[in-house]
């Protein structure tokens, strides 16, 4: 067989993603929309009611994760105490943990009928559960903050870690007091990374799904991603839905602008591989209560809802009022009733994401590691312009784009690809993290030395990048094993994934066997976590 | 005979633009020598082929290689950084280029050892790059250019990243393996010492020209410009003055503004006014600024409105301080105009 030409192999990333990504949402975009839409959409004061909501809801998320993870990222970045490691690597749970997981341990941990009211009535003898959180906007609101605290912790202290000591130390020698020192030297140095972290959770929380899909409790907390998936799919409005898609997208990709914008600052003001590190100090008698209240929101947020996952899925009355007794019956009653099918298709949709993404994201990382900085900037933004738009909007432009060019969906392809630009931006910089790390004089030798371009790729360039390619693969496939929005959107009849499966069950009460499904999905998460850790190369 | 010609190559950016056009012989380890920003390393990548030039043409052995892709040029580059392959061993990155041209296994074994052996790093063989210090890793680079037996090698400031002592001993090393391979060398340095020690020729680069090209010691006594003149050593200009005798009549043009320059070592002390009949071009001046250097002292004299250096060799003339008489040979000052 003929090789393919290596300039047309380089170019096939790029292909993709035009035909991924860019060529339906231009779609979406062009010919979706019209003024009669528009004019519904102002004159609804329902519409308008939804869209203040998602932008209050996110502001709120965003305020309530960042402010508290600034104390937090404090404590981390400048004290030294017991299991501080695994603390910190904590912190990074969320990221790959699924939504529908916090859904499902909010429920279990602060539903009616959940961990926290049953202690509280056994303890105080009440007739009724005295917290009332699921369902409402509370629920929305800390369901946001479980993800995104640790989050902002972890990006904080990050920079906090790096900031130059030596300013610090140079404003102290001229006489600057603690809080001169600190407008003056510290907060220069850290406030991109604070703003960067809060723009980055509010375009999550922004295009959050499953959490208000489930925890919101229906149309009066509602947000713009939540309708579009009921205009789509319930009310079959897709002119509807893409109105609201160009609403939700023009914002989100306002946030983004300012994300990248204060990212870049971030990485200007701290030095990137600074010989000054902060000395770590021993925790003080009363800072070890602030310290053990950060651990123990910590414990509650994150800790606390998948433990008592684990634990429902193994317990079991055989009849009302009989004892609890531990066994793996939910286990074998999720397999009865519907076989490994969802385990079978998310490990599938995970392995072909986790394929195609790494292979796209080297491919394309390569390419732009030998164009000029002003190429690359405009690479990498073609490349990350995905995570702008939600995955539901991306599902609803392959809907209508299939729907205008009357193309039938071959299978799981269409998902495939949905699942592939929602983490390929993730892969990607992992991947380009490290090229960018490659000297160009080390490529230039094996020019020099008569290497071709085949062979400096593989000889050089993967060995190199091995790490990142790895850390890419690890996160596309956990990601890819969680996702549920665009499954939701354009999954094949009877194509269930874990994910939809626990959906399904939360849907129906059957909270018993979510958990099995849920640990499952735990599993797979700690597993990928744990990797990603060890590894040490995952970067956010 | 030439072996590789540059032929009026140009290259144009937005702030800077580089035209240059010389010749090198076979065999010959020739040096592009400038302050920073010159030119000389982008010229030097020009020869290796990653920049394209925009006109003009780069002949290697009578062959055009001006379009010719990098790897095919057979030109190898030694980095300032080293830039070795992090993922190979030392004898993997010696054996990465003559892998690249498939040589036989056996071929391969053997220039591999061969050259560990020049560099005297036998026994590094199988260690990791990043356990090789700053001279070991530089050492290998310079191997693995040479396995490749390239045409030429090209050397962007390959002893910068080094300490002094390093320095002096690696220096020594590469003109060795130079005289013994007889490889046609370009060396790109900043460092004149460097330059005057190493090279067969010297071309001084300017704001992207070749400034003058010639033997060290040509260009250090007869500099075809002042910037050749300031920029090689420690040197004196100063206003013209209708009463120095200068030495080269053919410089003359005689219009306002000219300058002449002498070198530091052609001044010479004198110790009394008693001894100074006979002598041209006799200054006097007081001593500003004076500091050892060992087998000289160098001293500033204010002379008039003219700050001059001069060294004062064993047996020393001069005092700490006070004022001083000196000359200077008329065929030691030339006049530009």
């Amino acid at each position: 067989m003929k090789k393919l030409p290596a300039e047309i192999v380089k170019l096939i990333p790029f292909f993709f993603i035009l035909l991924a990504f860019y060529l339906p949402l231009i779609n979406l975009f062009s010919t979706g929309v019209s003024i009669a839409y528009f004019k519904e959409f102002l004159s609804k004061p329902y519409y308008l009611r939804i869209f203040v909501f998602t932008l209050k809801q996110a502001f709120l998320s965003s305020f309530f994760s960042v402010v508290p993870a600034i104390a937090g990222a404090y404590f981390l970045s400048h004290y030294s105490f017991p299991f501080k490691k695994p603390i910190k690597a904590i912190t990074a749970v969320p990221f790959v943990l699924p939504p529908i997981l916090v859904v499902l341990g909010f429920v279990l941990l602060f539903g009616n009928n959940g961990l926290i009211n049953r202690t509280l009535m056994s303890i105080f003898s009440l007739e009724e559960s005295p917290l009332k959180i699921l369902y409402s906007f509370r629920a929305i609101i800390l369901a946001h903050v479980f993800f995104n605290f640790p989050l902002a912790v972890r990006l904080i202290s990050s920079t906090w870690e790096k900031i130059s000591v030596s300013v610090i130390e140079a404003a102290k020698s001229l006489g600057a007091g603690k809080t001169r020192v600190f407008t003056q030297a510290v907060l220069p140095q850290l406030l991109p990374s604070i703003l960067a972290s809060f723009a980055l959770i509010f375009i999550l929380c922004f295009m959050s799904f499953s959490i208000i899909l489930v925890l919101g409790g229906g149309p009066k907390n509602s947000t713009v991603e939540v309708e579009i998936y009921r205009l789509a799919r319930i009310s079959f409005n897709i002119p509807g839905a893409c109105t609201l898609a160009i609403v939700q997208s023009a914002v989100s990709l306002i946030f983004l602008l300012i994300y990248t914008y204060f990212q870049k600052k971030n990485v200007s003001a701290v030095p990137a591989d600074s010989n000054e590190t902060l000395t770590e100090k021993k925790v003080s008698k009363y800072s070890v209560i602030i310290l053990l209240i950060f651990l123990f929101i910590l414990f509650v947020l994150i800790i606390l809802p998948m433990a008592v996952i684990i634990i429902e899925s193994f317990k079991y009355k055989t009849s009302r009022g009989s004892e609890i007794i531990y066994s793996l019956h939910w286990y074998k009653k999720s397999f009865s009733e519907i076989g490994f099918r969802p385990v079978r298709n998310s490990l599938f949709l995970a392995s072909v994401n986790t394929i195609v993404s790494v292979f796209m994201a080297l491919l394309a990382s390569s390419y732009s590691s030998k164009n000029r900085k002003g190429v690359q900037v405009f690479i990498e933004l073609f490349f990350t312009m995905s995570l702008g738009v939600s995955s539901i909007i991306l599902t609803l432009s392959y809907i209508k784009f299939m729907n205008d060019f009357s193309l039938k969906p071959v299978g799981w392809i269409p998902l495939v690809a949905a699942h592939t630009m929602a983490f390929l931006p993730f892969v990607f910089k992992s991947i380009s993290i490290f090229y960018d790390r490659i000297d160009r004089s080390i490529i230039e030798s094996a020019m020099s030395l008569g290497g071709s371009g085949r062979r400096i790729f593989f000889s050089i360039e993967i060995p190199m990048v091995k790490n990142g390619l790895f850390t890419g693969a690890v996160l596309a496939f956990a990601l890819s094993m969680g996702e549920i929005n665009a499954t939701l959107m354009i999954a094949p009849e009877n194509f269930i994934t874990i994910p939809i499966a626990i959906y399904r069950l939360i849907g129906s009460y059957n909270f018993f066997q979510a958990c099995a499904m849920g640990t499952i999905l735990i599993v797979t998460s700690a597993v990928s976590f744990m990797v990603l850790d060890r590894a040490g190369t995952f970067e956010l | 005979m030439d072996y590789l010609e540059i032929n009026n190559v140009k290259k144009h950016y937005d702030d800077f633009n580089i035209s240059v056009d010389f010749k090198i012989s076979k065999g010959e380890f020739f040096t592009l020598l400038g302050p920073s920003g010159c030119g000389k390393t982008t010229l030097l990548r020009m020869i290796a082929g990653f920049i394209k030039p925009d006109s003009g043409n780069l002949i290697l052995n009578s062959r055009n290689i001006t379009n010719i892709e990098p790897k095919d040029r057979n030109i190898s580059i030694v980095f300032q950084n080293f830039a070795l392959f992090p993922n190979r061993n030392v004898y993997k990155n010696i054996s990465f280029g003559p892998e690249s041209k498939k040589w036989k296994s056996e071929r391969i074994r053997k220039k591999v050892e061969n050259l560990l052996s020049v560099i005297n790093m036998n026994k590094f063989s199988g260690r990791k790059t990043d356990t090789l210090s700053g001279g070991e890793k530089q050492r290998v680079s310079l191997a693995r250019a040479i396995a490749v037996e390239p045409d030429i090698i090209l050397l962007d400031e390959p002893l910068s990243a080094l300490d002094v002592a390093l320095r002096n001993s690696l220096r020594k090393e590469i003109r060795d393996i130079h005289d013994s391979t007889g490889l046609t060398t370009i060396y790109v340095t900043h460092d004149q010492e460097e330059a005057m020690t190493l090279s067969d020729r010297i071309c001084i680069m300017n704001n992207g020209r070749a400034e003058q090209t010639g033997k060290p010691e040509d260009l250090y006594y007869n500099p075809s410009s002042l910037f050749t003149a300031e920029f090689l050593g420690d040197s004196n200009v100063i206003r013209f003055d209708n009463n120095i005798k200068y030495g080269e009549e053919k410089k003359l043009a005689n219009m306002p503004g000219k300058q002449l320059f002498f070198r530091p070592e052609h001044c010479q002390v004198i110790k009394s006014r008693e001894s100074t009949e006979g002598n041209q071009n006799l200054f006097e001046g007081e001593i500003i600024k004076r500091s050892f250097h060992g087998s000289y002292y160098r001293s500033e004299i204010k002379c008039g409105n003219e700050l001059i250096t001069v060294y004062d060799y064993y047996p020393f003339k001069t005092a700490g301080s006070g004022r001083i008489l000196f000359t200077v040979e008329p065929e030691n000052i030339i006049c530009y105009s």
